[in-house]
């Protein structure tokens, strides 16, 4: 890295390296039979140039291609970015040196441990019913992260991540039913055996279909459900989009945007949080950010350049998406505040309504504009405080901005961490739902 | 390299081994408003080997090629660790053994345009957008393109090199005022052609117009609707309704959903033509041979209605006795090659536009895509613009148009297919097992589905 750092110096006046290596390995079950092992080595080197105050960006996958890498960001320098921003010299807080990102348990398990848990999940699945069509992923990654530049920062550190989705694909007629979950953290430390009920359950209640008569309803949304209302708040409170204009955020600082009782915040430092690090790929340090407090918009997350477009202090969210990208405003762990009752009781209060539990196709809304929507692809209907059974073929179209605002009615006190996300369940009233005929 | 990687697969004590390497090179160019966002050049030079022990995968991806033989031990081992838990052998179906070498041609290639022609032709769209109207704020535009040389060898003795190019992006107008945001786009892509970005100030105009149009806009009423769907939706459509459940890798296990998806079984009207092509050039799922090795075709997926065959790699088309079709396809030297489509088009029919329009009381006339999703029985996908059918005429715009199907209803419920075939490209490209995003293309020409689910306001 040094290397890198001295030729590129040799063409601009600064320059940024950043280096990413380690392994990913991964098992996978298909049609409830073990079906491969895969081992990714990962290795990415990054350059930024600024020279003539413009930036040059250039990254490559080979060790020994420093010349070409240099020759590279400074040919693209010519053409670059006005760069309006100093990169930074400050090392990361002892604070954070106090989180932990190595697992020795993710690190040191074995291809044998994963085939094992698979096994048995199968074992599970095929025990309540033989025609499940089971799937089954484990995933362990351990990969080392440095940045070094020319202002005299120099820092990496170790990472552990861990993952696990499982489920299965159920067949009755011309009916099909996936029912599946998954988790992620820095550990490997998932109560597989509880996951597995929760998706016998959900296969227990899911098989049933109930008519369901378009209209308004009293919604809870699982927390997989709220990571996808929550898509329009990630699409407006990003630095970029703020600082361009194309976020309608801009200069509302301040505001109330949503019910008091929605706190929403952005937290590098998350224990056990898959987005968790020391520093970003900027090596800004990380931290935790309050997006939205008590239904007031208070920070935008930022990287070193949206933060001088907005003159605002960089919030350690300048993250490098593919490694080869160069760094852009993303979440690190969005985290979401709970309420004081439980999900049992919300159900029970509720009585008569829906909850949903997945949807598809909400990536493609209009986020700006709040909108998300999308076909329930698993929600079931409530009866009496209980699931009654599953709802098909139906869209639902909700417009977060105003849900949050005036539709809420209920937060659970639960929080689920679903790798980088940590979220309560919601229950929102009024939710319109088109469905068939 | 040839011989080194002939050599060492054909030695790999496995059932069956290949070894493919990577060497690409991306070019980036980003626009977010007037400002220039990123301009970059990655180079990525990899490989993988995958082997096959009794029925278990082995695979290993690496950066460098100096242990090779070390990378093959490992994914044989892998491989052998899971043939102990798999209970029967699995059989590749055959192919012809080929010895290749495919060089790229080009209409326009993207490599010989210098930095500064591209930038001068994004920043010239940058210019329509931004003095289109004072309600447009900002634009979003995206530019990539990337060529890749690509090595393939099996221990069956199969020598394969290819080179690839993959075009593409979008120019995206955004339009503000209050606390509302639209967007207009115009996407592209093409794996032979910078020509696709060149000249095209009228499209980019219009994007203006549907970014301005749809601050207007109401949101579309939820419910069920008669839809018009043009070509470019379409050919969505066509991709997540059907095309997916294609996939041999779907069904080659699942007894059940092999029951349901017998070759022979009605999926839809008679004047319904599904087919996925991997031999149209230029467009971005074109290739010679897929990453097996095997050469790409046209596949029929619905012949006048009825289900005729499905995309298949080697195994899902060796355990289930069918034939494969080029359709195994991995992102890149990172992940192994898995079932995947190329082009996937509905056929011409015979219907005009206005034959369409007659006798629809009140419907959508729905546009452009911004993608779509499935889950196999249910799915989605999106318009970029719709309008509003009233007593057989096109009125009004309006917004959030996400319509939703159902595989084993939907397809039936198309009843004119009509006389305006086209094929689109765009920037974006299809996801999978984590392998995002591929590029794909579609075609259609406009086509009229009854009842169909349109998530909106109530």
């Amino acid at each position: 890295m040094e290397k890198i750092l001295q030729n590129a110096l040799k063409a601009g006046t600064d320059a940024e390296v950043f280096r990413i290596s380690g392994t990913n390995r991964q098992v996978s079950f298909e049609n409830g039979r073990l079906k491969k092992v895969d081992c990714e080595e990962v290795f990415c080197l990054a350059l930024r140039i600024v020279k003539d105050e413009k930036i040059g960006f250039a990254s490559t996958t080979r060790e020994d291609d420093v010349e070409g890498l240099v020759k590279r960001a400074e040919e693209v320098s010519e053409f670059g970015a006005h760069c309006r921003f100093d990169l930074p010299s400050k090392k990361f807080s002892d604070e954070a040196k106090s989180l932990s990102l190595y697992s020795k348990r993710t690190a040191g398990l074995s291809t044998e441990a994963m085939v094992e848990n698979g096994l048995e999940i199968v074992r599970q699945l095929h025990g309540y019913e033989p025609q499940i069509h089971v799937f089954c992923g484990f995933g362990v990654n351990a990969t080392e992260i440095a940045v070094m530049n020319s202002k005299g920062l120099e820092c990496e550190y170790s990472k552990t991540s861990a993952g696990v989705g499982f489920g299965g694909r159920l067949i009755e007629g011309k009916n099909m039913l996936t029912c599946f979950e998954s988790r992620g953290g820095i550990d490997f430390d998932f109560d597989l055996a509880a996951l597995t009920k929760k998706v016998i359950e959900d296969f227990g209640i899911g098989r049933k279909n109930v008519p369901l008569a378009a209209g308004e309803y009293p919604v809870i949304f699982t927390p997989h459900a709220v990571s996808d209302l929550l898509l329009p708040v990630i699409a407006c409170c990003n630095g970029r989009a703020v600082a361009k204009g194309i976020s309608p955020w801009k200069g509302r600082q301040g505001e109330a945007m949503f019910d008091p009782r929605i706190s929403i915040y952005d937290n590098g430092l998350l224990k056990n949080g898959v987005g968790s690090a020391y520093f970003d790929g900027e090596g800004v340090p990380t931290q935790k950010t309050g997006i939205i407090e008590e239904g007031v918009l208070e920070h935008f997350i930022t990287d070193l350049d949206s933060a001088v477009a907005l003159n605002l202090k960089p919030t350690g969210n300048g993250i490098r998406s593919r490694h080869m990208s160069p760094p852009a405003p993303s979440i690190t762990n969005l985290t979401m505040d709970g309420g004081d009752i439980s999900i049992d009781e919300i159900m029970k209060k509720m009585g008569d309504g829906v909850l949903i539990d997945r949807l598809m196709g909400t990536m493609m809304g209009n986020h700006f504009g709040g909108v998300v929507s999308g076909n329930i692809m698993l929600g079931y209907k409530v009866e009496g405080g209980k699931r009654v059974g599953r709802i098909k073929d139906a869209m639902i179209s909700v417009n977060t901005f105003e849900a949050l605002k005036t539709g809420l009615v209920g937060l659970s006190k639960e929080r689920i961490a679903l790798g980088n996300f940590v979220l309560p369940y919601v229950w929102l009233k009024g939710v319109n739902i088109a469905t068939k005929g | 390299m040839k011989d080194m990687l002939k050599e060492i697969v054909a030695r790999a004590k496995a059932d069956y081994a290949e070894i493919r390497v990577e060497d690409s090179l991306l070019t980036q160019i980003s626009y977010k408003g007037r400002a220039l966002e990123n301009i970059s050049e990655s180079a990525d030079f990899g490989g993988c080997v995958r082997v096959l022990v009794r029925g278990g995968w082995g695979f290993v991806s690496f950066n460098r090629l100096d242990e090779l033989e070390k990378k093959i031990a490992q994914a044989i081992e892998q491989a052998t660790l899971i043939s102990h838990h798999v209970n029967r052998a699995t059989k590749l179906a055959p192919v012809k053994v080929v010895e290749d070498a495919v060089s790229l041609a080009t209409k326009r290639d993207p490599r010989k345009i210098s930095l500064k022609e591209k930038k001068q032709i994004l920043e010239g769209y940058n210019d329509i957008i931004l003095s289109y109207d004072p309600l447009i704020g900002t634009s979003s535009i995206s530019y990539f393109d990337k060529y890749s040389r690509l090595r393939f060898a099996n221990s069956e003795g199969t020598y394969i090199e290819q080179e690839k190019l993959d075009l593409g992006g979008a120019v995206v107008a955004i339009a503000s005022r209050g606390g509302e945001t639209q967007m207009g786009h115009f996407p592209f892509g093409s794996s032979d052609d910078f020509g696709v970005l060149v000249g095209k100030d009228e499209e980019v105009r219009k994007a203006c117009e549907i970014a301005v149009g749809l601050l207007e806009a109401k949101s579309v009423k939820g419910g069920e609707y008669t839809v018009i769907v043009d070509p470019v939706l379409a050919g969505v459509f066509a991709h997540e309704a059907f095309g997916h459940l294609s996939e041999g890798d779907n069904v080659y296990e699942d007894k059940n959903l092999q029951k349901l998806m017998q070759l022979g079984e009605t999926y839809g009207s008679s004047i319904l033509n599904i087919y996925d092509t991997g031999i149209e050039a230029g467009y971005r799922g074109y290739l010679k041979y897929d990453d097996e090795g095997v050469p790409t075709e046209k596949t029929y997926l619905i012949k006048n209605g009825k289900l005729v065959s499905r995309l298949h790699s080697r195994e899902t088309a060796g355990v289930m006795g069918e034939k494969p079709t080029g359709n195994a396809r991995a992102m890149s030297y990172r992940h192994a090659p898995i079932c995947r489509m190329r082009n996937t088009c509905i056929q011409g029919g015979k219907a005009t536009f206005e034959d369409m329009l007659k006798g629809i009381k009140l419907g959508v006339y729905a546009k452009d895509s911004y993608g779509g999703q499935t889950s196999h029985e249910m799915f989605t996908f999106s318009a970029g613009e719709a309008h509003m059918i009233r007593d057989g005429k096109i009125t009004e715009l309006v917004k959030d148009v996400t319509l939703s199907g159902n595989v084993f209803h939907t397809l039936k419920n198309i009843d004119m297919i009509g006389n305006d075939f086209a094929m689109e490209d765009s920037g974006g490209g299809c996801g999978k097992g984590g392998q995002t995003p591929l590029p794909v293309s579609h075609g259609s020409p406009h086509i009229r589905i009854s009842k169909v689910i349109v998530g909106g306001r109530k």
